[in-house]
């Protein structure tokens, strides 16, 4: 039905409109529900969760897919994909500072993108692979909030995972 | 910039850390638990382990890493007929799912976290090893990886193996261990050096199962053949260095001889089922290839039919029925021994008595003291061995046997294991080792033999 390009009109937490092309904003469930539900009023969107730096980013990221095909919505069946890969696009989009990375993933879990939400998890869990609990505590500028007591059962606990 | 401002990762919803948990190997899932409380909370979950296991092995049938190949088998050529009989085993091998399902896996594990963790990190480095392996799996010369590999095939096969998961059946794991157990050379104290070095020590325990399921491989080549010849060296070489009944050549044979147990266990009916046939011993090599099922669940185990058995399982939970007096007296045992290694066309084989059969045990029981447990006196009685045979000792509550005739100057010293009791006999100062000794239970082969009739007859109706 929308052969010829559409514009609508989001509107970020910090109230900055953003037109953009409806095909694009409706690789977002959320929008497009919205979109179906209230119809096409040409009213700007609140989109209240996302500030205008983390809404262009992810609008960015649905322009260079807009021509996929669109997700299913059995949630996870068709994203176990058989491989953890990232296609080259997607790397360089996601070559942001952790502060935006998780914004991100967060905007595309509010949003419901799926794939963008996919390739962010995948991303961060690229990032943790391989490194030990302090490693990771030190990456992503965690506390350790555990008692010794509790830190010392949950080592005991997992000795023996450990390779020697 | 504060970065406690942003979001991070410690503190990212549960759903969303879900998702990433998904994406990672189960042992950095693990790692992350082990960061704060609120990881902790959110992945120290039955499901989140679940669900890496899915992963990890959609990605690894995706890279041919569920079931590892040999890496000969694609280089040498082949005729269309042996391609196409691989394929079709191939195929066998693939069919085992049914078995290696997540459904199944969840009758086996129930709610415990813990194994569930433990068998998503054995399967996730089961998958690494498979990366690794093919680049060393040839090279003699042993370099770290090489023993790094090797200490993981064991420590993880252990696991893997009690779950009939198809890693553990791969042509490439099981020719490495086969190659590695019979090119083994002994170390300084005369055991067998398996290329682990320091953890040895540490293995036979863990190396048990993994060893059973190797050897027990219908689709390896040879792997009875490889069972026949492990038990056959180890007891030469038990004879030539007195080797410990606990080293780790012993659970090699230990593991060879279950794996032929099981086979007579688990083959057809025949005009002699009840012991195996004397040419299925180690020292004749044309022995038809078994089917041998896995896990090595104990034989009595029949209260907890799907209980996740491991070795450390079996330990603590069926060694208690296994060393009972009243079970140890109920009943015929049989079994086989050796003794001293013949010359057969020149090279040196290990020979079998007959047929041990309508063995008693007698059991003075100890009473408990105050120093801990003390062992009960043991009696073993062959009336049918034509003559006065008698052997008197001690078996310790954890299944450790030690006995001989009296005043003589030979013991039989050994375990009870899954499969009966297993271990070698030698003079009593253990200068000398003579041979393997193993019994097991009669009723055994002979609920087996009504099984495998009752099995033939409805196949047949």
């Amino acid at each position: 039905m929308s052969a010829t390009s559409q514009t609508i009109i989001l509107n970020s937490s910090d109230g900055v409109d953003i037109p953009v092309d409806k095909e694009v904003a409706t690789r977002s469930v959320l929008i497009r529900n919205l979109l179906e539900d209230l119809g096409d009023t040409g009213e700007p969107i609140p989109i209240l969760n996302v500030n205008e730096a983390v809404l262009k980013k992810v609008l960015e990221w649905c322009e260079q897919h807009k021509k996929d095909p669109p997700a299913t919505n059995e949630d996870d069946s068709d994203s176990r994909k058989k491989t953890t890969d990232i296609d080259e696009w997607d790397q360089k989009f996601m070559q942001v500072d952790q502060e935006m990375l998780f914004e991100i993933i967060l905007a595309a879990n509010y949003l419901d993108i799926k794939a963008l939400l996919d390739v962010g998890c995948k991303t961060v869990a690229n990032m943790i692979k391989g490194k030990s609990p302090e490693e990771i505590r030190k990456t992503f500028n965690i506390q350790n909030d555990f008692t010794p007591d509790e830190e010392d059962q949950i080592r005991r606990e997992n000795e023996w995972a450990e390779d020697r | 910039m504060d970065a406690a401002q942003g979001p991070r990762l410690g503190a990212l919803p549960t759903e969303i850390l879900w998702r990433i948990a998904r994406h990672c190997p189960a042992e950095t899932c693990l790692n992350l638990t082990q960061v704060s409380r609120h990881l902790r909370t959110s992945l120290y979950d039955r499901l989140v382990f679940r669900e890496i296991i899915i992963q990890s092995r959609l990605r690894a049938q995706s890279e041919n890493l569920l079931i590892p190949k040999s890496p000969e088998s694609t280089d040498s050529p082949r005729t269309t007929r042996a391609a196409a009989r691989e394929a079709e085993e191939l195929t066998q091998l693939r069919s085992i799912p049914p078995n290696f399902s997540i459904e199944r896996l969840e009758k086996l594990l129930g709610d415990d976290l813990q194994a569930w963790i433990r068998v998503a990190v054995a399967e996730s480095k089961a998958y690494q090893i498979n990366k690794e392996l093919p680049a060393i799996a040839d090279k003699d010369e042993y370099c770290s990886t090489g023993k790094a590999l090797l200490h993981g095939i064991y420590k993880y096969g252990t696991v893997l193996s009690t779950l009939h998961h198809p890693w553990v059946y791969g042509e490439l794991v099981t020719k490495f261990l086969a190659s590695r157990i019979s090119s083994a050379k002994l170390d300084s104290r005369g055991k067998p050096d398996l290329g682990i070095g320091a953890g040895d020590d540490v293995l036979p325990a863990l190396s048990f199962n993994i060893c059973a399921a190797a050897l027990s491989n219908p689709k390896s080549v040879d792997s009875q053949h490889t069972a026949c010849k492990i038990i056959a060296d180890t007891s030469l070489r038990c004879e030539e260095e007195a080797d410990s009944p606990d080293s780790t050549a012993t659970q090699f044979a230990l593991a060879a001889c279950t794996a032929l147990l099981e086979t007579h266990l688990d083959g057809e009916p025949d005009s002699d089922p009840q012991l195996p046939r004397i040419q299925d011993l180690p020292w004749i090599t044309d022995i038809e290839k078994g089917v041998i099922p896995l896990p090595c669940a104990p034989p009595s185990s029949s209260e907890k039919p799907n209980r996740f058995v491991s070795w450390s399982d079996w330990e603590s939970d069926c060694i208690h029925r296994m060393t009972d007096p009243n079970w140890l007296e109920d009943g015929y045992w049989c079994g086989y021994w050796s003794f001293d290694g013949a010359l057969v066309q020149g090279v040196p084989r290990v020979q079998f008595a007959d047929a041990v059969e309508g063995l008693v045990f007698r059991v003075h029981r100890a009473r408990p003291s105050d120093r801990g447990p003390t062992p009960h006196r043991i009696r073993a009685l062959y009336p049918n061995s034509g003559h006065n045979f008698h052997l008197e000792g001690e078996f310790t509550r954890d299944g450790q046997f030690t006995m001989g005739p009296p005043g003589d100057f030979w013991v039989w010293r050994g375990r009870m294991t899954p499969f009966g009791m297993f271990g070698f006999w030698g003079s009593t100062d253990w200068s000398r080792v003579a041979g393997i000794c193993w019994l097991w239970k009669k009723s055994w082969s002979d609920a087996a033999r009504e099984e495998k009739i009752q099995r033939k007859q409805s196949n047949g109706e």
